[in-house]
């Protein structure tokens, strides 16, 4: 009797324990995603080394690599959209600067995907010749793609939103600063300096809305996670811009902290 | 009995403490985009003395945007390919 309530206390203790250490920060979720990512790249490399071998020379056991190796890097794959899925839920749940319908519909769709993978899961394991192995990657491949659409689409539509208030905020503290060096005689240098100021929000804003109408296209039929890329490639160009226009606010702010003096 | 709750409560607690243990984060310490940058309690003194030049912006701020820039990150998803 006694023994039982022991064990109970230390199951509850553990149990407790596990929650503690799911519930992961956003920032371990992106690491365990990148783990994920490398383990399937090298899954990835084996399976094609087993082509390769089975091409140069088509043995019984050269065929059996590719089907094992091809179970390896598809379930690899699950698990890397599996940490993907994850890591986005735990973002949207932390990142409060994002609107909560934006943050919602992101959590809905990490878990209306994430219940989909144990299926996929089964079709992989079930695979036991090299024919299957070409069915099986063909559907994994789209159900793959199924997996990140929607997150995808909705994480655009977040990292948008946050690029926008950046650049609002930068215009913000350039018409502050302007008003404050339009005070001072000797402001030629200062006025000149919020003028790139400007013009490097504005060439932001430009490649945010581009990076905006991209991710609205991050749709099935289509090629989504290529439009996915594009409108990340397009925020890069944006975020180089804000650091441009805030190198240019710190001047010009040092330069009215010394005419101040 | 009351001596069996007590005990289980023990273990409970004493199982939180150790998942806790590491997880927190530390004064003076940020997480920005999964990093952790720490700030000393000269540095915060010397962000509380900036100097007001009345131009409506201050250096915490401009600090702050500058964080907020650089942290902004976007991943690609390469994923599978036939």
């Amino acid at each position: 009797m006694k023994k039982n309530w022991l064990i109970a206390a230390i199951i509850a203790s553990l149990l407790f324990q596990v929650g503690v250490v799911s519930a992961a920060t956003s920032g371990e979720a992106k690491q365990n995603w990148l783990a994920e990512k490398q383990a399937r790249i090298e899954a990835d490399a084996a399976y094609r080394q087993a082509q390769l071998d089975y091409a140069a020379n088509k043995t019984s056991e050269n065929e059996q690599k590719i089907v094992d190796t091809a179970k390896t890097v598809l379930g690899a794959a699950l698990d890397e959209a599996e940490a993907w899925l994850n890591w986005k839920k735990a973002e949207s749940e932390e990142d409060t600067a994002v609107p909560e319908n934006i943050r919602q519909n992101i959590v809905n769709d990490v878990v209306k995907n994430l219940a989909k993978i144990d299926g996929l899961r089964e079709e992989v394991s079930g695979i036991e010749t090299r024919l299957e192995v070409g069915t099986v990657f063909l559907k994994i491949l789209g159900a793959y793609v199924e997996l990140l659409v929607d997150v995808a689409r909705n994480t655009g539509a977040a990292w948008t939103y946050i690029a926008y208030q950046r650049a609002g905020v930068a215009a913000d503290y350039e018409t502050k600063l302007r008003t404050a060096a339009e005070k001072l005689d000797n402001n030629n240098e200062i006025i000149a300096k919020l003028d790139i100021v400007k013009a490097e929000i504005s060439l932001a804003k430009n490649k945010i809305n581009t990076a905006e109408a991209s991710y609205e296209k991050v749709f099935l039929p289509g090629t989504p996670l290529i439009k996915f890329s594009e409108g990340n490639g397009y925020l890069r160009q944006a975020r180089e811009n804000l650091i441009n226009a805030h190198f240019q606010l710190t001047r010009a702010f040092d330069l009215i902290v010394l005419e101040n003096k | 009995m009351k001596k069996q709750i007590i005990i289980s409560a023990v273990i409970i607690v004493a199982g939180l403490i150790l998942a806790g243990a590491g997880c927190g984060t530390g004064d003076g310490e940020k997480i920005i985009n999964g990093q952790e940058e720490k700030t000393t309690g000269t540095e915060k003194e010397i962000k509380k003395d900036d100097i007001n030049v009345n131009s409506g912006v201050t250096q915490e701020e401009l600090d702050r945007l500058k964080a907020d820039i650089e942290g902004m990150e976007y991943e690609d998803l390469n994923g599978l390919k036939k």
